[in-house]
């Protein structure tokens, strides 16, 4: 029993005790977690306007958070990001950038949120390598944290609307299709009937084309009783007769 | 003698059947009653025209050209329409022929003497169409023979033979033939539906009718008739000319000068 309840102890501690090492503060009332206001004001304000658009609009979370509270020991920049996202996140699309200002340690990029996996793995990944490698070009790193934040909003934008439209493009061929199914509520052997009887009927008006102008053939006259005369046999003469017509040179 | 055909279907129909039309002297061209041996106003009859043309007359075939008018090959070119005519009414043959005649020499009366005394004659002579053509007096003539003789409509046929005569002025022979074939195919295939329209069962003569004509008559056969010379076929206008081919088609044929 002791055996058995140490085990399970065991399993869960680890998780417990990461939990209890990260002391997470308030969430921000806006897209920027920048506590020692390292970013800078004027930096700040333009993401916090370019963000808070992206989750108004599109209802689309992109966090940029500064972090300088330590990080718990066997966890990683990527799990705190991911935890932050988890955390803080309003909508059911996010994106956190996190960074440990002035670290030597490259700024993490994560998205997550239930509304992620209605995209492609190869998509999505698609979009953030996008978003990171136009980001990661800034000289700086204050830059390359704004920028970071700018781009993931734009690619994941651009992702829920192209996904959008092919639903949409999806909802329309499945209506169309199903008006089709509805205006024709035929049975397929009735239009199966209705196209041998137009075949048919048009093979027949050809043949009827066809026998209207054939010329007749074997065609005979009559025997008549002989309007003989003049001594001739065969034939009486006749009274037509024709002039060429002068020649117009 | 009769004008009756014996050697055809068992029930002739009376020609007034089909057409109501006078016939007419091929000479004065005045009409003639029924059965005119010779014609009341100026005596023609066959003999009589006989010695107008005191030469042979050549075998019918579809071209008759002794004058050359013609392009080489047209027989050729005219085969198929040819085939298509006989193939509709299998009965009726036609006949071109193109003679340049002395200038006294009437057409009709020439065409009268072709039909009835051309060689090799037999009850499909009556069945005949033959068109002349006079390079003289730049004319054409259309006869036939008895049997098919109530079929035509005279100013069917004028209209037909006209159009001949344009393609001919243009010298379009091949078209002006070919044409012609075509129109005495739909001519004939009309007057054959006409004739079928006439043919009402009351119309057909009962054997009471014609108690008045013997039942069975050999036909007569065409006399043999005195040809005085063998002068020129109207091929040429010199007098005692025989063209080769035809003197190859006669035979033996007595080279002798014509007499007038």
């Amino acid at each position: 029993m002791n055996l058995r309840l140490l085990f399970f102890l065991c399993l869960f501690l680890p998780g417990v005790v990461t939990g209890q090492a990260i002391d997470f503060p308030h969430p921000p009332s806006g897209q920027v977690f920048d506590a020692g206001g390292w970013l800078g004001e004027e930096r700040r304000s333009r993401l916090e306007e370019e963000l808070g658009h992206y989750r108004t609009s599109h209802a689309l979370d992109v966090l940029v958070v500064l972090w300088d509270r330590g990080l718990p020991p066997e966890a990683t920049l990527e799990d705190l990001a991911r935890r932050v996202g988890e955390t803080w996140a309003r909508h059911d699309l996010w994106a956190v950038v996190l960074h440990v200002p002035d670290s030597l340690s490259r700024p993490v990029v994560v998205f997550g949120g239930r509304a992620s996996t209605d995209y492609e793995d190869e998509d999505a990944g698609l979009a953030l390598h996008n978003a990171v490698s136009r980001g990661m070009k800034e000289r700086s790193t204050r830059a390359q944290l704004e920028s970071l934040g700018l781009e993931l909003g734009e690619e994941f934008v651009f992702l829920k609307n192209r996904a959008a439209h092919e639903r949409t493009q999806v909802l329309a061929i499945h209506d169309q299709q199903h008006l089709v199914k509805q205006e024709r509520p035929q049975p397929m052997i009735f239009r199966a009937f209705i196209t041998t009887m137009l075949t048919l009927l048009a093979i027949g008006v050809v043949a009827v084309i066809h026998l209207v102008k054939r010329r007749p053939s074997d065609l005979r006259f009559p025997e008549t009783q002989w309007r003989r005369r003049l001594g001739a046999t065969w034939s009486g003469g006749s009274r037509i007769v024709v002039s060429l017509p002068p020649r117009i040179s | 003698m009769s004008d009756i055909n014996t050697k055809t279907s068992l029930r002739p129909y009376p020609a007034r059947v089909f057409t109501r039309e006078g016939m007419f002297c091929p000479h004065c061209r005045r009409e003639l009653e029924n059965v005119a041996e010779t014609c009341r106003g100026c005596g023609f009859n066959l003999n009589m025209c006989q010695k107008s043309f005191p030469f042979g007359a050549p075998p019918l075939a579809l071209i008759i050209d002794p004058s050359q008018l013609l392009p080489a090959g047209i027989e050729e070119d005219l085969h198929k329409p040819y085939r298509k005519f006989r193939k509709c009414t299998p009965q009726v043959d036609i006949c071109f022929c193109f003679v340049r005649l002395q200038v006294e020499s009437p057409l009709k009366e020439f065409a009268f003497w072709l039909h009835n005394t051309a060689p090799g004659a037999d009850h499909a002579r009556a069945w005949q169409l033959l068109v002349v053509g006079d390079l003289t007096s730049g004319r054409l003539t259309l006869t036939s023979g008895y049997a098919l003789e109530p079929f035509l409509k005279q100013e069917l046929w004028e209209a037909a033979l006209q159009e001949l005569a344009a393609c001919f002025s243009d010298e379009q022979w091949k078209e002006g033939l070919h044409g012609f074939l075509t129109e005495a195919r739909n001519l004939l295939t009309t007057a054959w539906q006409v004739a079928e329209g006439c043919r009402q069962p009351n119309h057909r003569p009962s054997p009471a009718r014609s108690q008045d004509l013997p039942e069975k008559l050999e036909l007569e056969r065409p006399e043999e008739s005195e040809i005085p010379g063998s002068g020129a076929f109207p091929s040429d206008t010199r007098q005692g000319y025989l063209p080769t081919s035809l003197q190859r088609e006669r035979g033996s044929c007595p080279e002798e000068s014509a007499t007038p």
